[in-house]
Parts: C-alpha cells; structure tokens; sequence
C-alpha cells in the first residue's frame, strides 16, 4: 500500500502542472506591430430574406442597421531583426506597409429595424454581413491609399522617435514590395 | 353477388384512374413551366445592400508588444456556477438602500445585469446548451504620442466569425441584442487579462527588447 502511494505521489509530481496565470481557452502573442494610420468607415447594412408558397408569404427576415468599421494600417517588424548599428548609424529594417487589422465596433451598432416571421437573425448569420462590409472597406481603403500615406507617416514616427532617444544619425532602409 | 362484381370492377379502375390523372397533372405542370419557365412551388429571394462612408482618417503611433486572445462561452463563462439564482432575485425584491446588510454586492449586481440582459435575449441561463462563442482581443504596448510612453492596454476588440467557422449551433439574436452583450462582456475581459498578468508580462518584454 505505501509503495503504490508513492508511486502515485511521483506520477503525479511528475506529470507538467496547468499554467497558473493565464486561463485556458486564451493566448498571449508577442509582436512589434507600428500602427500608424486609423481611417473609420460608417456602414450601413440592409440584408432581407423571403420565402414565398404559391405567392403566399411563409418567412420573412429583415434587417437595417449601421456600425463602425476601423481600418489599421501599419508595420509588422521582426523582433530579432529590426534594428541593426553599423558605425555611428543606427540602421532601421523597415517592413512593408500593411492592413494590421479591420475591426467592426460593435459598440457603435444602430438597429433601424428587424423584421421577422417565422424565421430569426441568427448569430453569426449577420456576421457574414459585417464581413462581408470589412472586405469593401480594405479594397476602398486599398484604392485611396492608405498604404502609401502609412508609409510615408511610419517613417516620420519612426525617426522622430529614434531622435527623441538620442540616437543621431538613423537610417531606414525599406524591406520588400508594398502589399 | 351483383354489388360485389361491382366493386371488384371499381377496385380494378382506382389504380388505373389514378395512373391517369397523374399524367394529366404532369402534362399541365410541364406545359405551364414551358409557358413561365421561373415558375416553382417554393420562391426564395434575398436582397442586400451596404452603403459606405469614409467618415474620419486618424493619425495614430501606437506600438503593439503584446496580443491577449480569448475565447470565452457566453454567459456561462461570466458567472459563478455556484450562484443561485432565485435567491439573488428574491434578494433584489426585497432590497431596501436603507439596510446595508440586504445592500447586494458589487458581483450580485453583476450577475444580476446578466440575468436581465439574457432575458431580454432569450437566452436560457439554466440550459447548457443555449450559449454563444466570443473571441477577443486585448492589444497592449506604447502610445509614442505622448512624451513619456508607458506600456498600457490600448484597445480591446472582438474578432468576428464567419458562419463558416463557427462550429457552434446558431442562436437567435439581432444587431442591437449583440451590441449589448459585448458592451457587458467587455469589462469582465478586461479584468481577467489584468488579473492574468498581461501588463506585467508586456513591461516586461518590452524592457527585455529594450535592453537587448
């Protein structure tokens, strides 16, 4: 009996414990993500759903609402490769400009109406709408340049801050093709 | 015997009269769909649009060091699975701000928020089975604007699904219902990934780049 305990005890002292801080259906991501640009969008969505027997009406489903849509454009920098100093300069790789993130707030959604019969909005049916709604906005966002003014701003931001470090002679040095 | 040879007769016709109009039905329906070919029994139509609005460009410095992602089921993940319901609304019924004691806590209220807000949902809080899968996002690093920068949550999302990738049986809710729910699962979030340490772990990250 007290054998099989202590084998009990070692099994259990040696199988790896849960870790403690972080609870489990979550993540923790490292980066060094520079956003530089927010353009907001204003959407408004109308989506309807009939089904008709014999030109009778059995379900209807209609919505109108508007939400916020964020769009970020920045840098996504590697962190092991991102500063390099050669002499007296200090050399700054930078990425090319890119969409960090399209981000509908939810807070701000306005319901006009809901109409239903026989038939609901089901999460995440509208969902589909809203993205549907973020994929407009990257290419709209895409088509009058955020990409160029991003980069044009990250370099500003990147060396004024550098500067305010101490660091005098900075110089950027562009990393791939704009996406 | 006369009545029975003639329902042997009659019984002999059924499958023959029913063969026939059969065919009959089937000549009519093909003729009337060579003369409204779109016509069907069952018409579904669905009609979409968005209207969009470049309303306002911001300039921003914002440095992201760290990503908390969270997936969370509401509401079962934001109440004590011990709380008993009845008694909590029982509690409300007869508080009285001038009894301190009968006062409910900071956490009752809470539950008590929930509670309402799943019944304006319609979401059973006793039924397991009735939830919905949240998927947030906490950004924590510097805001380079100020002179000073310090390392702070910056802002707090969530991501959304698509029907394609969420696995989850569908629940019924509407725009303004899903408005509510983030607003009340926003702060709770917020307060778990403080308590798991993720400003203390970004500072520290961001001293550990610094120095290297």
């Amino acid at each position: 009996m007290r054998y099989l305990l202590l084998t009990i005890l070692l099994f259990l002292s040696s199988c790896p414990a849960p870790p403690k801080e972080l609870p489990l259906a979550s993540q923790l991501e490292k980066m060094m993500e520079l956003s530089t640009l927010e353009w907001i969008y204003d959407e408004l969505i109308y989506q309807s759903y009939n089904k008709k027997l014999l030109f009778v009406e059995t379900r209807r489903k209609e919505a109108l609402f508007s939400i916020r849509i964020a769009i970020r454009a920045g840098f996504q920098f590697d962190r092991e490769k991102f500063l390099d100093y050669k002499k007296d300069t200090l050399l700054v790789y930078m990425p090319p400009p890119q969409i960090l993130s399209i981000d509908a707030k939810e807070e701000s959604i306005r319901q006009y109406f809901v109409r239903e019969r026989r038939s609901a909005l089901l999460y995440p049916e509208f969902q589909d709408w809203i993205n549907l709604c973020a994929e407009r906005v990257k290419k709209d966002a895409l088509q009058k340049g955020i990409l160029k003014e991003c980069s044009k701003r990250g370099r500003k931001i990147i060396k004024s801050y550098l500067h305010s470090l101490g660091y005098q002679k900075i110089k950027l040095i562009s990393q791939g093709a704009q996406k | 015997m006369k009545w029975l040879r003639l329902l042997l007769k009659i019984d002999k016709l059924i499958p023959l009269t029913a063969a026939l109009l059969i065919l009959i039905a089937a000549f009519f329906f093909l003729s009337f769909k060579n003369i409204f070919p779109n016509f069907s029994l069952v018409t579904r139509q669905e009609k979409g649009g968005f209207l969009s609005l470049l309303a306002e460009k911001r300039e921003i410095s914002r440095l992201t060091t760290l990503r908390y992602i969270r997936r969370s089921v509401f509401p079962h993940d934001f109440y004590d699975p011990q709380v008993d319901w009845e008694l909590l609304l029982n509690r409300r019924k007869w508080q009285r701000p001038e009894k301190e004691m009968q006062l409910l806590s900071t956490k009752e209220q809470e539950h008590l928020k929930l509670w309402e807000l799943c019944q304006k949902i319609g979401l059973d809080l006793e039924d397991d089975s009735c939830f919905l899968v949240i998927s947030s996002e906490i950004n924590i690093g510097l805001d380079l604007t100020s002179q000073n920068p310090k390392t702070k949550i910056l802002d707090f999302k969530v991501r959304d699904f698509g029907s394609k990738d969420y696995p989850y049986p569908e629940v019924e809710i509407t725009p303004e219902q899903w408005k509510k729910i983030i607003q009340f699962v926003k702060t709770p979030l917020l307060r778990q990934a403080e308590k798991a340490g993720i400003l203390k772990k970004a500072k520290k990250s961001w001293k550990k780049w610094q120095n290297n």
